[in-house]
This record gives C-alpha cells, sequence and structure tokens, in this order.
C-alpha cells in the first residue's frame, strides 16, 4: 500500500524534494553576455544553493574586462578556466569584454568597443575589435605580492595599445573590517601616456589603411613609460576603487572631442548582485559618470547542479534466479524468447530515456546498440543501459556489450561482466571499482543475427522550431539578427541513411539591411546581405550515408544543399582508434554556390574543396585540431584551431587560418580568424540534456580561408564516445 | 512617429518570439532542437511558480494512520529545505561488505540507500552522493560499528566526483527512550564526531533500538551540497 497523499510535488510531478532553481534567469543573462539575445534580463543565480564543491574566489574586472582597479589592470588572476563577460561604458566609450582563464597563468580577452562622435577615418561613431594577452608572472606570497604581464589590443590598429607590468598585495588589517588590495605598476603605450616618467626607444603608430591584423610587436613596451597605481577595499558583497590613472585619452580628448579629462583619479563602487554578477558604478577623470556590469563563469561550477532521475538499481540474480532451471542458455535457441528479450529491454531502456537499436544475443552474451538523446555523458547512459540490461536480460546472459551510437554507426563498445555490475553497485569507490573491470573496444561490424528495434526505423522525426540568426560587426552596426521558424524533419530508413532538410521561415531581421560587401576574391561568405533578401528558405536538403569502412575507420558521403550558401557532394574518412589521444581524416567536397533565393538554384561558383585533418587531444583537455586543404575561395593553406574542452559539453577555442591569400587581396584583417564558445544547456539549467549554444565571433568577416558547413562531419560525435571522454566520466555510470 | 514603429515592431518581435516558442515542437527519435527545450524549460518554470501555492502539504502521523499502512516506509526530512517525505523500500540486498544494503525510493524517483542504516548513496537529487565506506559490522545491530575513517565521493566537478574524507569518533551517548508517534522506543543513541581535513565537524546521530538492535531513527550527513538528512522508521 502507498502512504496516503504524503505528496510534496506540484502537479507536474516535479520534483519535490528541492526547491527548484532558476535557470531561466541564468539562461536569459547567458544569452545576453554571449550576444545571443537582448533579452534584458539581469542575471541572479541562486546563491542560496549550497555548493558541493567549493566556487572560487575571483577578482573584480576593470574597465576592461581585465582583472583590475577601474581602468588600470592589477595584477590578479582569475580561477583557471573562469569565463568573464563585461560591459563598461563612460563618456560615450563603450567596452564590452570576453575574457578567458585559458591556463592558470595565461588569460586571453577580445573586446568590442564602441567610441562615440570619434570621427576616426571618417566613421563617426567608431568600433573596433581588440585582442589581450596576459601572462601571471609569479603568485602572491606572504610578503611577495602578485605580478602579472599583459599586452592589450595587441595587434592590427592597436587603438587600445598599450602594455603593462603590475604588481598586487592583499592586505587584511586586523583593525579594519573587509580586505585591501593594493596595485602598482608601469604603463606602455595608451597606458603611459600620461605622466610619463621616461622614454624607452621609439613606439610606432599604425598606418591608417593598412589591413591590420599582424602583431604589433614593434611597438610593445616602447615609447613614454607612466607608473600607475590603485585600491580596492573589498568587504562582504560591496568594493570601493580608487586609482590614479595614466591613460591620458589623447585621441579621444585631444584629437577629438568624445569627453573631457580634467583629472588623473578615478573612483568607483561595486556589488555583487549574485554569484556571477557584479555591478559597478563610477566617477571618472573628474568629469564622467561611469558603469560596468560583470559576469564571470566557471565551466567547472555550474550555476546549478545537475538533477538526474534516479535509476533503478541492479538486483542480483542471486535474488530473484536462484532455481537452476532459469539459468539455461536454452532460451538462446529460441527466436520467440530473444524477440521478447529485445522487447523487454527496448521498453527498459525507453525508461531510462535511450532508445534500443540492435540487440545481438547468444547463451550467455548481449550486445546492445543504444541510441541515447537525453545525457550529455555517454558514460552516464551506458551505465543506465547496463541496470537495464541487468533486470531483463535471463540470467545465463554474463557478458554485457554496450554500444552507443551515432547516426547509425557504432562508436565504441564497452564490456563489462553482470557479475562485476551486481557486486560493485553499493562498494565504496563504486565508479573506480567497475572502471577497473571494464573494457573500452572498438564497435566492430553488427552481427548478422543482431535483433534491430522494430519501433526504431524507418525513423522519422519532425521539429517546428524558432531560429535566430546572427551577424556581428557589420561597421555601421555591431550586432545584427534574423528570427524565425524553421521546420524541419529527418528520414531514417536503415541505420546509417538519413535524409534530412529544413524549411526557414523569417519574421523579423535586419541582416538584410545590411552593407553590402566588397572582395577582390570570390564572394565565398560576404555575400550575407544578398543571402538574407528571401525570407522563405530551403536551408537545407540532403542526403546522408554513414558507415564503417573498417576498423578504426568512420566514413561518410553527403550529397545535397548542406547550407544556405553551398550545396553538392561531399565524402569524409575519418580514423580515431578508441584507445587513441590522435584522429586523422580526410573530406573532399565539391560545391556550388547556392541560388541567392536559397531554393533549388545554384550560382555559376563551383569549386573542389577539402582538407586533410589531424586532430590531437592534449592534456588539460585541450583539442588541437589542424585542417590544411583548399578552401571555399580556391586558396590553399591551413587552419590551426585550439580548443579547451569540457566533459561538461564546455568548449572555449580560437582559430586562425593563413592560406595563399595575401593580406591586401584577403582585405580588413589580413587573415581568417576567430573565437569559438559553446556552453551546453545542460550546465545551465542542471537537467539532463544534450542542447547547447554554439557561437562563433570573427572580428571580421570575409571570403579568404573559408569552409563549407556540412552537416554531420564525424570527429565530434566519435570523440565522446572514446576511451577518454568515458572514462574521464566514470563516475557517473553509476549516477 | 519612428518611435511608436519601432514601440510597435519590438513588441511584434516579442509576440511572435513567445508565440512560437509555445508552438514550437518535436517528435520523432532525434535530439530535441535547442529552442523547442528552451521554451519546455520556461513553461515548466511557469508552471511549477503557478503550481508552488497548490502544493500538497504532508500529513499529520497518527499512530491510527500509521497502522492502515502495510508497506515499510520511512520519513526522510531534508533540513536544509526543510522537506520531509515519506519513501517506500526499493531494494534490499547484501553485496561482499558487511551490513544490510537498503534503497528507498520516493514517488518521485529520489532514492536513498543505506548499509546497516548508515547512507551511502543519494540519487535522484542535485549533489548525488555516488558512494561512500561506513563502519557496518553486519553483526545484527545497525548503525556504526566503530570509528575511524569514513569516506564519500560525491558527483561533481567536471562530470567527474570528488571525495571527501573524516576521521570519525563513535561515541556512546548511552540510553534514551525515543518517542515515534505516540510509541517509545527504548533506544541507545550513537554518535560519530568526525572531523574533516579542513577542520569542520559532522555529526551522525543514530538511535538503536537496545534489544532488537533496529535503527529507529538517524539524523547523518548527507553532503555538501544536500546538507543533513533525517530520517524515523514509521512503518517497519
Amino acid at each position: 500500500m502507498i502512504f496516503p497523499i504524503p505528496t510534496l510535488s506540484g502537479p507536474n510531478g516535479g520534483p519535490r524534494f528541492y526547491p527548484s532553481a532558476k535557470p531561466v534567469r541564468i539562461l536569459m543573462a547567458l544569452m545576453l553576455s554571449t550576444g545571443l539575445s537582448a533579452l534584458p534580463q539581469a542575471l541572479l543565480a541562486d546563491e542560496s544553493t549550497p555548493r558541493g564543491f567549493a566556487w572560487p574566489e575571483t577578482p573584480s574586472l576593470n574597465f576592461y574586462g581585465n582583472p583590475g582597479v577601474i581602468d588600470m589592470p592589477s595584477a590578479e588572476t582569475m580561477p583557471d578556466a573562469q569565463f568573464a563577460t563585461s560591459v563598461s561604458s563612460f563618456g560615450g566609450i563603450t567596452r564590452m569584454n570576453l575574457q578567458v582563464q585559458a591556463l592558470p597563468w595565461v588569460s586571453v580577452a577580445f573586446r568590442y568597443t564602441e567610441t562615440q562622435d570619434r570621427n576616426l577615418f571618417n566613421f563617426g561613431d567608431f568600433y573596433d575589435r581588440n585582442f589581450d594577452l596576459r601572462f601571471r608572472l609569479w603568485q602572491e606570497g606572504r610578503s611577495r605580492p602578485a605580478v602579472a604581464v599583459g599586452l592589450q589590443d595587441l595587434a592590427g590598429t592597436g587603438i587600445y595599445g598599450g602594455e603593462y607590468i603590475v604588481a598586487t598585495k592583499t592586505i587584511t588589517p586586523e583593525a579594519l573590517p573587509g580586505q585591501f588590495k593594493l596595485s602598482a605598476g608601469l604603463g606602455w603605450g595608451r597606458l603611459g601616456s600620461s605622466g610619463a616618467v621616461a622614454t624607452l626607444g621609439n613606439r610606432s603608430g599604425f598606418t591608417p589603411g593598412d589591413t591590420g591584423g599582424e602583431l604589433g610587436v614593434d611597438r610593445w613596451f616602447r615609447g613614454d613609460v607612466a607608473p600607475f597605481a590603485g585600491i580596492e577595499w573589498r568587504h562582504g558583497r560591496w568594493g570601493v576603487k580608487a586609482e590614479y590613472s595614466t591613460d591620458a585619452y589623447t585621441q579621444e580628448t585631444q584629437q577629438s572631442n568624445v569627453f573631457e579629462r580634467k583629472s588623473d583619479f578615478n573612483f568607483g563602487v561595486e556589488y555583487q548582485a549574485s554569484r556571477q554578477l557584479r555591478l559597478g558604478a563610477y566617477y571618472l577623470y573628474g568629469s564622467e559618470i561611469g558603469v560596468s556590469a560583470q559576469i564571470q563563469m566557471n565551466p567547472r561550477h555550474p550555476p546549478t547542479t545537475m538533477q538526474v532521475s534516479a535509476p533503478t538499481p541492479v538486483v542480483p540474480r542471486s535474488t530473484w534466479a536462484q532455481d537452476e532451471a532459469l539459468w539455461s542458455e536454452a532460451w538462446a535457441d529460441s527466436r520467440g524468447a530473444r524477440v521478447k528479450a529485445r522487447d523487454l529491454l527496448a521498453e527498459a531502456l525507453k525508461q531510462e530515456g535511450l532508445i534500443l537499436e540492435s540487440v545481438t544475443l547468444t547463451g550467455t552474451r548481449a550486445e546492445v546498440r543504444i541510441r541515447n538523446t537525453r545525457y550529455r555523458s555517454v558514460t552516464l547512459a551506458v551505465g543506465r543501459a547496463a541496470r537495464a540490461m541487468s533486470r531483463t536480460l535471463p540470467p545465463s546472459v554474463e557478458t554485457f556489450r554496450i554500444v552507443p551510437m551515432s547516426g547509425g554507426l557504432g562508436v565504441s563498445a564497452v564490456e563489462l561482466r553482470r557479475s562485476d555490475l551486481e557486486a560493485l553497485e553499493f562498494s565504496p569507490q563504486a565508479g573506480d571499482a567497475l572502471w577497473a573491470v571494464t573494457a573500452v573496444q572498438d564497435a566492430g561490424p553488427v552481427a548478422a543475427d543482431a535483433l534491430w528495434s522494430e519501433e526504431l526505423y524507418p525513423a522519422f522525426a519532425t521539429a517546428i522550431s524558432p531560429y535566430t540568426s546572427p551577424s556581428y560587426f557589420d561597421p555601421s552596426v555591431p550586432f545584427r539578427l534574423d528570427v524565425g521558424v524553421d521546420l524541419t524533419a529527418s528520414y531514417s530508413p536503415a541505420p546509417g541513411w538519413r535524409f534530412a532538410g529544413a524549411i526557414r521561415q523569417r519574421f523579423l531581421g535586419n541582416i538584410a539591411d545590411g552593407r553590402a560587401s566588397s572582395s577582390r576574391l570570390p564572394q565565398v561568405r560576404t555575400a550575407v546581405r544578398e543571402y538574407a533578401q528571401f525570407g522563405t528558405t530551403l536551408n537545407r536538403l540532403y542526403a546522408e550515408r554513414r558507415w564503417r569502412p573498417g576498423q578504426n575507420l568512420y566514413a561518410r558521403a553527403t550529397v545535397g544543399y548542406f547550407e544556405n550558401m553551398y550545396g553538392g557532394l561531399s565524402g569524409e574518412v575519418l580514423w580515431k582508434p578508441v584507445n587513441s589521444r590522435l584522429g586523422l581524416g580526410a573530406e573532399l567536397n565539391y560545391v556550388r554556390q547556392r541560388d541567392f533565393d536559397q531554393r533549388l538554384g545554384f550560382r555559376d561558383y563551383d569549386v573542389l574543396t577539402g582538407h586533410a585533418s589531424a586532430y590531437l587531444e592534449l592534456p588539460k583537455n585541450y583539442l588541437m585540431q589542424v585542417d590544411a586543404g583548399r578552401y571555399l575561395a580556391g586558396d590553399i593553406g591551413a587552419t590551426v584551431s585550439l580548443t579547451r574542452t569540457f566533459n561538461n559539453g564546455w568548449r572555449l577555442g580560437g582559430f586562425f587560418t593563413l592560406t595563399d591569400v595575401s593580406a591586401e587581396d584577403f582585405g580588413e584583417g589580413s587573415f581568417d580568424k576567430g573565437i569559438t564558445l559553446t556552453v551546453p544547456l545542460g550546465w545551465l539549467i542542471g537537467k539532463p540534456t544534450r542542447n547547447a549554444y554554439g557561437l562563433t565571433i570573427r572580428p571580421v568577416q570575409r571570403d579568404g580561408g573559408q569552409r563549407v558547413h556540412v552537416p554531420g562531419r564525424l570527429y565530434g560525435s566519435v570523440r565522446a564516445a572514446h576511451r577518454k571522454s568515458l572514462e574521464e566520466q566514470r563516475a557517473r555510470f553509476w549516477e | 512617429m519612428r518611435r511608436g514603429r519601432m514601440n510597435g515592431r519590438m513588441r511584434a518581435l516579442g509576440v511572435v518570439a513567445m508565440l512560437s516558442l509555445m508552438a514550437a515542437c518535436a517528435r520523432g527519435p532525434e535530439e530535441t532542437p535547442l529552442e523547442i527545450e528552451m521554451g519546455q524549460i520556461i513553461r515548466d518554470q511557469i508552471r511549477q511558480r503557478r503550481g508552488k501555492a497548490a502544493a500538497p502539504q504532508p500529513p499529520v502521523l497518527t499512530r491510527a494512520l500509521l497502522e492502515t499502512i502495510e508497506a515499510p516506509h520511512i520519513e526522510v526530512v531534508i533540513e536544509k529545505t526543510d522537506l520531509r517525505d515519506y519513501v517506500t523500500l526499493q531494494l534490499a540486498r547484501r553485496d561482499d561488505s558487511p551490513g544490510r544494503i537498503e534503497v528507498w525510493r520516493t514517488v518521485d524517483n529520489i532514492t536513498f540507500g543505506f548499509r546497516d542504516g548508515m547512507l551511502i548513496s543519494i540519487r535522484g537529487l542535485r549533489g548525488s552522493l555516488l558512494s561512500a565506506e561506513v563502519p557496518a559490522d553486519g553483526q545484527g545491530a545497525m548503525g556504526p560499528a566503530s570509528g575511524g575513517q569514513r569516506s564519500y565521493d560525491f558527483a561533481g566537478d567536471d562530470n567527474g566526483s570528488y571525495r571527501v574524507q573524516l576521521a570519525c569518533e563513535l561515541r556512546d551517548l548511552g540510553p534514551e527512550p525515543l518517542d515515534i508517534v505516540e510509541i517509545t522506543y527504548a533506544t541507545r543513541h550513537l554518535q560519530e564526531y568526525c572531523t574533516g581535513p579542513e577542520g569542520g565537524v559532522i555529526l551522525n546521530d543514530y538511535w538503536v533500538d537496545s534489544r532488537s538492535g533496529r535503527l529507529w531513527q538517524s539524523r547523518q550527513w548527507a553532503g555538501p551540497e544536500v546538507g543533513y538528512i533525517r530520517t524515523r522508521q514509521v512503518v517497519i
């Protein structure tokens, strides 16, 4: 009998044991901070929620998004992998900053700035993108201060170009409440433009009309040097800051009239509104009021801890199959019995949110192929599948082989013994204990006598979903956006085959109003405006075949309309052994540029493009990828990308492409480069989901070094189910 | 004029966005698109907020009520959030280590695992206790058999786990009559006094029946995220 009405849950049967966090607010704030949407919601995460894995102490940021005072930097370092977005504004100068602590001692920043009425190069309001690099030389000790050196706006026009070396010491006097942080340093360039005490060599300026993009090595640490200083007092949620600034704002106050600089001193007050959000108000240069908002996140510290519905525990066979006769293997000779076992298993997997693709049964062994559309962690999905097998398969089955599938391909095989499952579920350190007796192998081909799920194939899926399509850094408007609805459908008649398409209907947007672009190269990517003129489009329509040509090999062939700009033929082969950190791939595409109206027609431009790729998993979860080959404009060269990945789905990375196109022909920026960011939805909301926000930002979109976007590239889905990833998440097997 | 048009446009944008989030749907064995999942989350939030006021209250326990119930139940209270629930036995078994394992489950699929009454697992709550080493001797009486080192593994870090190790001292606080819904049991109050590596103190309290060795009531630490939980055996 069930206990009468002891339910604490809401009508939807949601978790009744715990108050809900506030994922939506965090979601919106992230969208805001990553520029995905302009939803004006502040970030107010639930900081009353206790944290098991202690949250790191983090420094406050300055107007450049660097750890620092107000306009001047400090030597503090953010915790490893910290991801900080901030916006600051004063006197008509707005800076949007994105700072990432790439290594414990290195951080990189990307910044987008707007200066009103700057009138530089006759642009009126002036927009600029810049990159920073910062190194920690040493950490703070008992009596020794922390020291950092930084290169601000280190390449291209160098509007904000400045270098510094700075020291910071934290002091906690017993007589006073709170904590003081004293910083002092030397600045060059912009940071040495006021109150200089010495001059080191000659600092060259940026040549107007140059394409930019090159490192300003000849400028670094040259010219006037000036000492700056600042102090921060922090007590609880509040902080008070004061500094002596050495930025003369020559360009803004003397060469143009952006604001008036009356003083060298700046003052500010900051308030930590939530674990992630810090707000500040300031009085700068004796004349201007300034504000800032800083959002800091760390991939290792989700705003909402993951909550996964409890699994059904393993019931040892010794408790329910005591009769000797139950252990007979005879059942496996009967097709009817095997089909029954398959259906029971499919049902049990469904309860765990998994889909059975096929099962191969013998008297003592079972191989189950599963499709996982719910959990990001493949290990967790494998653990759930193992438990489902343990409670449905006849007792004689002792060896379990679980094959996670992706696009109809078996990506790896996790083999374990049923007795180990039964023995170890409640043992101390159960995750490590089980992993020690688990093998990861190549999935291999499906057995001829495999029983395929009759429910699954032919598989048909449809979705109607809204979409947003952003476009960045048009010279007149920094951010453009189209929104509308996608109608997508896919049909999979058999494993490995897939027909898919999407029809897109735009409702609103301003990408179509963008500036027409000019290029010395074929306009392979800059015709964005032309493609945005049409409201109803066939976004993609293609047929795909994936197969395993041999051990450790994966292959894909795709034909059709791949993306809004290109269609054609594409083939890819990937070599990636399950236990190897190295993967090698090759892709060859023949593509034609699609008509601007994005229906079935093509334009005149066609190209044979393809790449040889090497993927290497480095320590600290860095992923290095090198692609060498021919790009869309017919240019030949290579792309290098370095991405810091996390098992929870976070990815932070940067890439650059060098091809035989000259800087002059390439145009602004000289070569293609950018940053990529992926934030998993599950990390934000604390529920299992495989979705994520992905974002690629290029300072300038040009035509050199561009690749076609073919759906279903192999490496990503293959890597997630290979040994390194499975093993690192072994704790989740039993979750 | 222009402003009016802009406002109208923004409003239209908002309406379209809301409508498409609401109307969005997906079917079939493929991953749900991000936008649809977001719509679901927003809808759930709204529903939860509305449902909060009408949330059912836990029953007031009387012996007469408990007499009508046959299946074993324990009461679990999470102190930090002051939430109470009555859970049923999902699994009882033994493995190679001493002590009887019991898994108790709520209707909405949260489970608590115990070995001889000592918490060894939590699933379905934020902050899973993945596994724990407990001083069970399997000699009859439930509760801790000795002091020594305790070790817990919690879900955390980057899809991994972290371990908390405590040094515990077992204290016998003597006989204590324990009242559970109008019945008084003769129990012995045992306490684990545990210190963490950074000097924090964790207390686990157990009220064990003086004759049968059954654990009637406990207050145990369930990790930094969940905090302390209290259990009471209300129906055997």
